[in-house]
């Protein structure tokens, strides 16, 4: 029995720029205890869908223009206020994007639960905190955390808590709007699991919202692929991974970077996806078409099934795709990036038992606790580690934005640590940051000149403007940034133009060493891809050294030669990338790599969960810090913390017991 | 939670001390000269002059008076006496403290009963006609002076209609113009901060997982919305709630009414230190205490600051249980 479906729905935003065409004549359907997986990019109408099945887009400025929406056969266009209540919460529930707003301050996760029967199934008080905390067990937190507020859970734990929502009711259909992006790979593949367990043993059906091809491979059943407010490639798993036909979904495909294979080069899509307010007339998706032809930019094409139920939206997606008329600039710095690897070692930086620790009201943070590597010149370090275990202050005290509590830097053999002053100044022309967020780290009230002169201005580096106009004009062709945009402002800019922003911004004194502090993290893949490119490209024209901090693992793979990976302020491993990804020796590393969801269905993985969380860094007891979580651990692992030892060559590791796991 | 407050009122101390000695200082410096004020007429001899400044202990230098009075104040409670009158400033303070507070408390209870609903429903009903009147209203109110908002109701409601009494304090309907207009102003501050707290409230992210729940709109606001929505309007709320007991000089004056404001008037006019000084302490004092209180309602609102009293102690406490249950 269908659940779902969805004719022809046509939604709207009337705004001052216009009409946004946020989702234009989509059809869907969905059988009982099926999952859908809606993929697309930032701005594709996957939310707004979503949101208009439960008839909650916010009015104004959203209009549900026209079509239909059934659930169970009845028309939810056609409810009336009433009605829409008694469904939302019972029937349809949502999981939200974002654990850590999602859920409201002020009262308590029990009480959050507890509303829905309270709501829905004529429950007494009482009773209905009863059925709260069994449903909290089953989410897999213990019942008397109840009368707890949200502030106190983790990021995992909220999401849990809101899975608990939305399940309360034993819904027919759950909306899923990225449930688990907001969360660490480990915490991610625990809550996939938690879902995908409590759907079968509910029977519930699932739209499951995602940019995520790896999630899509683990729980979906069928995939719809959207753009620009459009369904543009609809099948199963088989049809979309292994049988793809839209140049779309062959562009998301080719911008991922993958675990297992080594790609020298990304192929991201090019340009952005076109402003909903002006569609490009004929194929939305021609303009970044690499196989486009005249007829795409003149006739829109319609969905048409190519058999066995796999629509796709493209005039010559059935095998008369062509040849890629893609104009792709070969890039001579790949040739030269092969090159380097010749060169003899040369230490550029070197971390000596670098520590950092913060006092805070619990106690001291051991945010850095003894680190020590070497970064040869023209390498890439990836660093490695799920959220708060220290990446991004390594990355700040190497640069002595937080100076260090302890231990040395040393830049081409001169300590650094701590420089003062004019000295500093003078030295951290050297060293140059590239931040996580470029919605937020550049400053909104100045052109894009100003932000890439200011450092040049600062350093007193050009003699006259005529110089300093000319230099900032390079730097923008060095990043691919158009000369008109010159005097824009950053938020007329979209977040892979702001980003390219931020690293012409660090090139500007021409450092040799950039700490790049998740710099894609924040963007779609199809950018993504783009500006990991320029990254390399730079790399290998300008012979820079990297510190990479990500905590996606594809992307560190794909753009470091080493690998560091960090627990809770240590360094848990490091050595060559394909090493780490092909033998991993600590137990922390192979939990993480089986977590990570690989946009592929023909991988046959067996995944290691890791129970638990991280355990606090502040006042970390004595000990192994991942013990708490190591399916290994020993007394020994609990009173005495590993030294990093070389256990092969070039391969560091802090474990007591890396030998006997590793049959070494 | 004991230990905090322990700990506010503690700090308090220094700041009720430099409010003192500052106030002291300045109405010192001002110009013009309480003896000649006291003495009453330009005719007086150069013995009497000396002898009222000696009487009036003036004739001591600055450091050495701040010292007395602040040492009268430490230890006796004693506020001197009012150059005017003569009697202790204590005893005047006393019998006109409990009008102001009373006129404070009713006009400030009345701003709250209707700005904060008033503001909740402008905010609900956004981009409506209702909304912009009641926008446009409050931002007239807020930018209209209290003495002439006082003036024209006098005209209007005493000289005019002879409906309400222009001056004095001695039935209820004394009451009324004086408690409408002193709470005017704070209503229109009270109706724009409710109204834009409500609005920041009802775009999170919790307010949407609330109607994807299925309540009903009123429930949405006043179960999840409206406890979030208040935690800004407390802070207006408790700062005028100390401003209280200084009284309105304004509406004080202008209604003939006798309390704290009126009488901080007369004591600026007349050089009065020791009245003005005695106003500034009991003001001060309820100012510190009201914030004490607010921090307090704070905890009571948002978790997130109770659990900061939560002493470390109990926290470590807590996350012991949490691993024993993990495991």
């Amino acid at each position: 029995m269908k659940v779902l479906e969805i004719k022809d729905l046509v939604i709207e935003y009337q705004t001052m720029d216009g009409t946004v065409h946020a989702v234009n004549n989509i059809n869907l359907d969905l059988e009982e205890g099926e999952t859908l997986g809606l993929v697309g990019e930032t701005g594709a109408g996957k939310t707004t869908t979503a949101l208009g099945v439960l008839r909650l887009i916010p009015d104004p400025p959203g209009v549900i223009k026209s079509g239909q929406i059934l659930l169970k056969g009845k028309d939810i266009m056609k409810m009336s206020g009433e009605e829409l209540r008694a469904m939302r919460g019972d029937e349809i529930s949502m999981i939200f994007q974002d654990p850590m707003t999602a859920l409201n301050p002020v009262l308590t996760v029990g009480e959050q639960i507890a509303e829905i029967y309270f709501l829905h199934n004529d429950c007494s008080r009482a009773e209905s905190m009863e059925k709260a905390r069994e449903m909290l067990e089953m989410v897999g937190i213990p019942g008397e955390r109840a009368d707890e507020y949200p502030h106190q859970f983790s990021g995992g734990m909220k999401q849990r808590v809101v899975i608990a929502i939305a399940l309360a009711c034993q819904p027919a259909l759950i909306i899923a709007d990225e449930p688990t992006t907001a969360l660490d790979v480990t915490i991610q593949a625990q809550v996939l699991d938690m879902m995908k367990n409590l759907k079968d043993q509910l029977e519930t059906a699932m739209l499951l919202i995602t940019h995520d091809l790896g999630v899509v491979a683990e729980v979906c059943d069928k995939v719809a692929i959207m753009y620009a407010g459009e369904i543009v490639e609809y099948g199963t798993l088989e049809h979309i991974f292994n049988h793809t036909m839209h140049p779309y979904t062959m562009g998301l495909f080719n911008s991922l970077p993958s675990l297992d294979k080594d790609a020298d080069r990304l192929r991201p899509i090019h340009g952005l996806m076109p402003d909903p307010t002006d569609l490009p007339s004929g194929c939305p998706f021609h303009p970044r078409c690499p196989y486009a032809r005249p007829e795409c930019a003149e006739s829109h094409p319609e969905l048409r099934d190519y058999g066995d139920g796999h629509l796709a939206r493209c005039l010559f997606c059935d095998g008369q795709l062509g040849a890629e008329n893609t104009a792709e600039e070969e890039n001579p710095a790949v040739a030269a990036a092969a090159e380097k690897q010749q060169q003899t070692p040369d230490v550029l930086l070197e971390a000596v038992h670098l520590k950092k620790y913060f006092q805070t009201r619990g106690g001291l943070l051991h945010a850095v606790d003894d680190i020590s590597f070497t970064i040869e010149r023209g390498k890439t370090l990836g660093v490695v580690g799920e959220s708060g275990c220290g990446k991004s202050t390594l990355g700040r005290a190497l640069i002595g934005l937080n100076e260090a509590t302890d231990g040395q830097v040393l830049f081409e053999g001169q300590d650094v640590t701590h420089l003062k002053g004019r000295e500093r100044r003078k030295f951290l022309t050297n060293m140059q940051m590239i931040f996580q967020d470029p919605f937020s780290s550049l400053d909104p009230r100045k052109t894009v000149f100003e932000q890439i002169a200011a450092p040049l201005r600062i350093n007193k580096v050009c003699r006259n403007k005529r110089e300093l106009e000319q230099r900032v004009a390079d730097l923008m062709e060095t990043v691919g940034l158009a000369r008109r945009l010159t005097y824009s402002y950053p938020h007329e800019l979209d977040g892979g133009r702001r980003q390219r922003i931020g690293v012409a911004r660090a090139l500007a004194l021409e450092p040799k060493f950039i700490v790049c502090d998740e710099p894609v993290s924040a963007l779609d893949v199809s950018i993504q891809a783009q500006v990991l490119n320029l990254l390399q490209d730079l790399q290998a024209a300008k012979n820079l050294t990297y510190i990479f901090i990500t905590h996606d693992l594809s992307v560190v793979r794909h753009i470091s030669d080493d690998i560091m990976v960090m627990y809770v302020g240590c360094m848990v491993e490091k050595c060559a990338s394909h090493e780490l990804f092909d033998y991993p020796l600590h137990p922390y590393t192979k939990g993480m790599l089986s977590a990570v969801p690989i946009p592929s269905i023909n991988v046959e993985k067996k995944r290691i969960i890791m129970q638990g969380e991280l355990t606090s860094p502040v006042n970390p007891k004595p000990g192994c810090r991942f013990a708490n979580r190591c399916p290994y651990a020993t007394d020994e692992c609990r009173s005495v913390q590993p030294a990093v030892e070389e256990v092969r060559p070039n391969h560091f590791v802090a474990c007591h017991h890396v030998r006997e796991i590793n049959g070494l | 939670m004991l230990r905090f407050i322990g700990r506010r009122l503690l700090v308090m101390i220094p700041v009720l001390l430099g409010v003192l000695i500052i106030v002291y200082a300045l109405s010192c410096f001002m110009p013009g000269d309480p003896v000649i004020n006291k003495l009453g007429t330009q005719n007086y001899t150069q013995e009497q002059y000396d002898a009222m400044e000696h009487q009036l202990g003036l004739d001591q230098p600055f450091v050495v008076r701040l010292g007395s009075y602040l040492w009268g104040v430490v230890t006796r409670l004693d506020l001197g006496e009012s150059y005017a009158t003569n009697r202790p400033v204590t005893e005047s303070l006393a019998q006109r403290v409990g009008v102001s507070i009373q006129l404070g408390l009713m006009s400030l209870c009345l701003a709250g009963i209707l700005g904060i609903p008033i503001g909740i429903f402008s905010a609900v009903r956004q981009n409506t006609i209702p909304d912009y009147t009641i926008t446009t209203l409050s931002i007239i109110l807020a930018s209209l002076p209290g003495f002439w908002l006082a003036m024209e109701a006098i005209l209007i409601f005493s000289a005019k209609l002879r409906i309400l009494p222009a001056s004095g304090l001695t039935s209820w309907k004394h009451y009324i113009m004086p408690v409408a207009c002193a709470s005017m102003m704070t209503l229109a501050s009270l109706v724009r901060m409710t109204r834009s707290s409500m609005l920041e409230v009802i775009r999170q992210d919790y307010i949407r997982t609330a109607r994807s729940k299925g309540m009903k709109e009123t429930r949405v606001i006043f179960k999840h919305a409206l406890k979030n929505a208040l935690i800004p309007v407390i802070t207006v709320l408790g700062n005028q709630v100390g401003m209280v007991v200084g009284g309105s000089i304004i509406i004080e004056t202008i209604f003939n009414i006798p309390g704290m404001g009126s009488l901080m008037l007369s004591a600026i006019n007349q050089r009065d230190y020791p009245v003005i000084m005695g106003v500034t302490l009991v003001t001060s004092v309820f100012v510190c205490i009201c914030n004490l209180v607010v921090d307090i309602v704070y905890s009571l609102v948002d978790p997130q600051i109770r659990s900061q009293f939560v002493s470390g102690k109990k926290r470590g406490g807590k996350e012991k249980t949490e691993k024993e249950a993990a495991a």
